[in-house]
C-alpha cells in the first residue's frame, strides 16, 4: 500500500477509537496505585471520541478529503475534548501528527515517518518533566521504529504496532512503581490499542499487504493478570453533586437551520447555572443546572431536535448556595480565581472564599480543556487564574492557558495547595504578582490524602491489603492502616508537628464531622499549641484531605 | 496669632498626646441600642466593646454635626487662632463634609483650612501629630496646610482583623469584600489606600497575622513615627513594639486604642499599625 487517503485515515481513527472503547476497562484496571487514580482508559477514550466526532462533524461527506484536513479536524477535536493527563498527551500527539501533514492530500510512507516523529515530539513537549515508562515511551518506541524505506504505509503501521508493544513491555523496567505492582503502563496500553486499531482498519483496505486479521486479543497478555480489584461502579459514577437539576441534552439542527452556538451559550449563561455549551452549527451539547427544567427544554426545542436528554435531581441541600451558582458572572472584574474541585463542601468553600467559580472535577473526573475555558470565560473577568488542585488536571489547565492568553495557571496538585494559593490571592494586584505570591505560598504547605485501597499491592515498600486505608504524603504512599483516621494520624506523625503548626482537615463524604473532631482532639493533646481547622470537604474519593502549614 | 489643630475622634489619638499638642478632638457619634453617645466622652471603649459583642442592634456611627464644627471653629477663630482641621477619609465618612459646610458658614473662612486625610484611625492620628509638630516648630499656617496635604502619602495604616463581619454590617466593606468568607478561619489584613480599606492578605491565624503585620511594616521603613493599636486585647502590643524596635525605639512608639467609631467597623480582637515614613 503506497498511500492512505483522507477518508481512509478518518475511518482508521474512528475504528481505533472503537477498539479503545473495548479496552477502556482493561486500561482503567491497570492503575498502579491502590488509589483508583486517573481513569486513564476513560480519559483516552473520551479524548479520541471528541477527535473523531470533530472529524465527522467537519466532514460528514467522505468525498475528496485530504489527509491534512482530516488530521487537522481530529487534532482540534482532541484538543478541546482532552481529559486528564493521558488525554492531553494524546491530543498533543494528534496535533504533532497533524502539523506534519499540513498541505498533504494523501499520506505516504515518508509522510507517516515525519508525522510520527512530529507526534512524538509534540507528546513529549506537552509534559513538563517527561517520565519514561509511561505512554510517552510507547509513543517514542513506535516513532523510532518507523523508517520509511521498503515498507508501505500499512507495513509501517505494522512496524509501529510491534514496536509499541515492545516499548510497553519495557515500561515496568523503566518505572519502578509499575514493576512493584506487576503491571505495564495504562496509558501505554492505550497507545498500543490505538495503533493496533488503526492497523486493523487499514489492513482491510483492498491493496493492503498487511495481515488482514490483526488480532488485538493478543494484548490480553498485558492486562490479563490484573486482578479485578477496581471498584468499577465509581468509574462510571458521575460526580455531579450539586443542587437543583443537572440537565444535559443535545440540540441538533433541523431543516438545514444552522444553530448559533454563541446564542445558545449566552441564553443558558443568563438562565442557568454551571453552564457548559459546546458544539457547532449542527449539534450543540448543553450541560446546565436549573431549578426548573421545562423552560430550558422548551427553549432547546424551539431551535431544533432535542436528544440524549439526561436529568438528574441533585437534591438541593443548600438552597442559598444554589442561588449563588457555581460560576458568578462578574463582568468588569479584572482578575478572577477559578479552582477545580469536587465535593459539595469544597465547592462551597471556594465560592465562599471569593472564587469567581468552580470547575467541577478532580481525582477521577478530569475536566476537559474546553470545560476549563468555558468556565474561565463565564467569569467575565479580564484575567483568570486556574487552580487545578489535582495532578491529573494540571496539564489540561496548562493547555487551557496555552490556548488563551487571559487564562493563567498556578499548578496546585492538591486541594490543600489550592486553599493555600487561594489565601495568598489578592484580586487587586496584577495576575503576574499573584502567580508569584501564590506559587511561593505553596512551599509552605504539606499535602496529605487518605483513601481506601481498592486493590492490594506493595508500593514504595509499603504492603497494602485491599480494604485498608492508605495515607499519601505529597502524593507518595507512606502508610497503610485499618482505619482512615489511623492513616491520617500516622501521616501527620511522620510529618511531625511543631507548636505553631496549622493543620487543616477536609473530611470527605464517607466521614463525619465527629470522626474528624476525634482526630483533632487527639492531635491537640499530643502536640500542644497546634491549631487544627476542620472543614467539611465532601470530596467523594478521599476520606481525608489534609495540610500542614 | 497661633495655629491650632483640629481633628475628629476617629483619629484614635491617646489623650496625653491630645493634651500635649493642644489638639481639639471633635467627637463622632455612636448609636448603640437607639441611644446616641459622643465617642470617647459619653461612651468609653471598655463599655462600647461589651455592648458591640452583646445581643441587640448593631451599633452605627454618625459624623459630628455642622453645628459641632461651627462651635469649635467660631471659638478658636474668636480667640484669634488659625485652624487646620484634618479629618477621616471622605470616602469612609461624612465628617469632612460637615467640616466644609461649617467653614463655609463662617464670616471669615480664610482662617480655617480643612483637609481630607484619606486616612482613618491612628494613621490619621499620625498625620495630625505631624501637623502639630510643624506648628510647634513655627511653620506658618498656610505652609502647614500645604505640607500636610502634600505628605499624606507618607502615612500608612495596616490592620489585622479577627473578622470582616463588622465592616460588612457597617456598610464599609468596600474593596475588602474579596476577603469575605466564613468557612475558612482567617485573620484578614487590610490597608488604607486611596481613602478606603483594601485587602492585603489572609493569614490563617492571629500569630501569623501578627508576623505579617510586622513584616509589612518593616517593608515601609525607615519611619519617622510609628503607632500600634488594638481594640479589645492590648497584650500583643508589647510584642509588636518589641519586634518593631528596629524601626523606632520602643519608648517612641505610640500605643493607641480603637475608639467606638472605629470599633464599630473593626470589631473585637483587632490589631493595627500606622507609620509615617521618613521624608525622602
Amino acid at each position: 500500500m503506497d498511500q492512505l487517503r483522507g477518508h481512509e485515515l478518518k475511518q482508521a481513527f474512528s475504528d481505533a477509537t472503537g477498539c479503545l472503547e473495548e479496552y477502556r476497562d482493561a486500561i482503567n484496571k491497570l492503575n498502579v496505585f491502590p488509589v483508583p487514580d486517573g481513569d486513564t482508559g476513560t480519559n483516552m477514550l473520551l479524548t479520541m471520541r471528541a477527535a473523531v466526532k470533530a472529524a465527522e462533524d467537519t466532514f460528514p461527506n467522505d468525498h475528496n478529503l485530504s489527509v491534512a484536513s482530516v488530521s487537522s479536524a481530529l487534532a482540534k477535536g482532541a484538543f478541546f475534548g482532552a481529559r486528564g493527563n493521558s488525554g492531553v498527551i494524546l491530543s498533543q500527539f494528534m496535533k504533532g501528527f497533524s502539523d506534519a501533514l499540513d498541505g498533504k492530500e494523501i499520506l505516504t510512507a515518508g509522510d507517516l515517518e515525519r508525522a510520527f516523529g512530529s507526534a512524538s515530539a509534540g507528546a513529549y513537549s506537552s509534559v513538563g518533566n517527561p517520565v519514561e515508562g509511561t505512554m510517552l515511551s510507547v509513543i517514542r518506541g513506535a516513532s523510532e521504529a518507523i523508517q520509511a524505506g521498503y515498507h508501505g504505509v500499512d507495513g509501517l503501521w505494522s512496524v509501529a504496532y510491534e514496536a509499541a508493544q515492545d516499548a510497553l513491555e519495557q515500561t515496568p523496567e523503566q518505572l519502578p512503581v509499575l514493576k512493584e505492582a506487576g503491571v505495564v503502563d495504562a496509558g501505554g496500553l492505550g497507545v498500543v490499542v490505538l495503533i493496533g486499531g488503526i492497523l486493523r482498519s487499514i489492513s482491510k483496505i483492498g491493496n493492503s499487504a498487511a495481515n488482514a486479521s490483526v488480532d488485538l486479543s493478543e494484548l490480553a497478555r498485558f492486562h490479563g493478570t490484573i486482578r479485578d480489584g477496581i471498584n468499577s461502579s465509581y468509574l462510571s459514577a458521575t460526580v455531579e453533586q450539586e443542587w437543583g437539576f443537572c440537565t444535559q441534552f443535545i440540540i441538533s439542527r433541523v431543516d438545514g437551520q444552522n444553530l448559533d452556538l454563541n446564542q445558545v451559550r449566552s441564553h443558558f449563561q443568563q438562565t442557568a447555572l454551571s453552564t457548559v455549551v459546546v458544539g457547532d452549527e449542527q449539534n450543540v451539547r448543553v450541560h446546565i443546572h436549573v431549578e426548573d427544567t421545562a423552560p430550558a427544554l422548551g427553549y432547546a426545542e424551539s431551535l431544533g431536535s432535542v436528544s440524549e436528554i439526561k436529568i438528574e435531581d441533585m437534591n438541593a441541600q443548600n438552597a442559598e448556595f444554589a442561588s449563588n451558582g457555581l460560576v458568578r458572572p462578574s463582568d468588569g472584574v479584572k482578575l478572577a480565581l477559578l479552582p477545580v474541585a469536587e465535593g459539595e463542601g469544597l465547592l462551597r468553600l471556594f465560592l465562599d472564599s471569593g472564587c469567581a467559580g468552580v470547575v467541577e472535577g478532580g481525582q477521577t473526573m478530569n475536566p476537559s480543556v474546553q470545560q476549563i475555558l468555558d468556565a474561565a470565560h463565564a467569569t467575565g473577568a479580564l484575567d483568570v487564574i486556574v487552580l487545578p488542585n489535582n495532578g491529573n488536571v494540571v496539564l489540561a489547565a496548562e493547555q487551557a492557558a496555552a490556548s488563551d492568553s487571559s487564562v493563567h495557571v498556578v499548578s496546585t496538585k492538591s486541594v490543600p495547595q489550592g486553599v493555600t494559593a487561594l489565601l495568598a490571592f489578592n484580586p487587586e494586584t496584577p495576575w503576574q504578582e499573584n502567580i508569584e505570591a501564590m506559587t511561593a505560598a505553596l512551599e509552605e504547605v504539606t499535602s496529605i490524602q487518605v483513601a481506601a485501597a481498592v486493590r492490594g499491592a506493595t508500593i514504595s515498600g509499603v504492603a497494602v491489603i485491599e480494604g485498608q486505608f492508605i495515607g499519601l504524603l505529597e502524593g507518595q504512599l507512606v502508610v497503610a492502616e485499618e482505619t482512615s483516621e489511623q492513616a491520617l494520624k500516622s501521616v501527620l506523625n511522620l510529618v511531625g508537628l511543631s507548636a505553631d503548626a496549622i493543620v487543616s482537615v477536609y473530611f470527605g463524604s464517607a466521614r463525619t464531622l465527629s470522626d474528624a473532631q476525634a482526630v483533632a482532639s487527639e492531635l491537640e493533646n499530643k502536640y500542644p499549641g497546634i491549631q487544627v481547622d476542620i472543614i467539611e470537604g465532601g470530596q467523594p474519593h478521599q476520606e481525608y484531605l489534609a495540610s500542614v502549614e | 496669632m497661633s495655629v491650632r489643630i483640629v481633628t475628629d475622634s476617629s483619629a484614635d489619638l491617646p489623650i496625653d498626646l491630645v493634651d500635649q499638642h493642644q489638639i481639639t478632638v471633635i467627637p463622632c457619634y455612636v448609636v448603640v441600642d437607639d441611644q446616641t453617645f459622643k465617642d470617647g466622652i459619653e461612651i468609653k471603649p471598655d463599655d462600647f466593646y461589651v455592648r458591640l459583642q452583646s445581643e441587640g442592634r448593631t451599633p452605627t456611627t454618625a459624623q459630628p454635626t455642622v453645628a459641632d464644627f461651627q462651635a469649635v471653629y467660631q471659638d478658636l477663630v474668636g480667640q484669634g487662632h488659625q485652624v487646620i482641621s484634618i479629618h477621616v477619609s471622605a470616602k469612609l465618612s461624612g465628617t469632612y463634609n460637615s467640616a466644609e459646610q461649617a467653614k463655609a458658614s463662617l464670616e471669615d473662612s480664610s482662617q480655617v483650612e480643612i483637609i481630607d486625610s484619606k486616612l482613618a484611625s491612628i494613621a490619621l492620628g499620625l498625620a495630625v501629630l505631624d501637623a502639630a509638630a510643624m506648628v510647634a516648630g513655627g511653620t506658618d499656617f498656610q505652609e502647614v496646610a500645604n505640607k500636610v496635604r502634600r505628605d499624606l502619602g507618607r502615612h500608612h495604616g495596616l490592620f489585622a482583623l479577627d473578622t470582616l463581619e463588622y465592616l460588612k454590617k457597617g456598610g464599609r466593606i468596600g474593596k475588602a469584600q474579596a476577603f469575605m468568607g466564613s468557612i475558612l478561619s482567617v485573620k484578614p489584613i487590610l490597608k488604607l489606600q486611596d481613602g478606603e480599606a483594601h485587602p492585603v492578605e489572609r493569614p490563617r491565624n492571629r500569630e501569623r497575622a501578627m508576623r505579617r503585620l510586622i513584616e509589612l511594616t518593616q517593608d515601609l521603613g525607615p519611619v519617622e513615627r510609628l503607632a500600634v493599636i488594638h481594640s479589645t486585647d492590648p497584650d500583643p502590643l508589647a510584642l509588636l513594639k518589641q519586634e518593631l524596635s528596629g524601626l523606632l525605639p520602643v519608648g517612641q512608639i505610640i500605643e493607641a486604642r480603637f475608639g467606638s467609631t472605629l470599633g464599630t467597623y473593626i470589631g473585637p480582637d483587632a490589631l493595627g499599625i500606622a507609620v509615617t515614613q521618613a521624608a525622602s
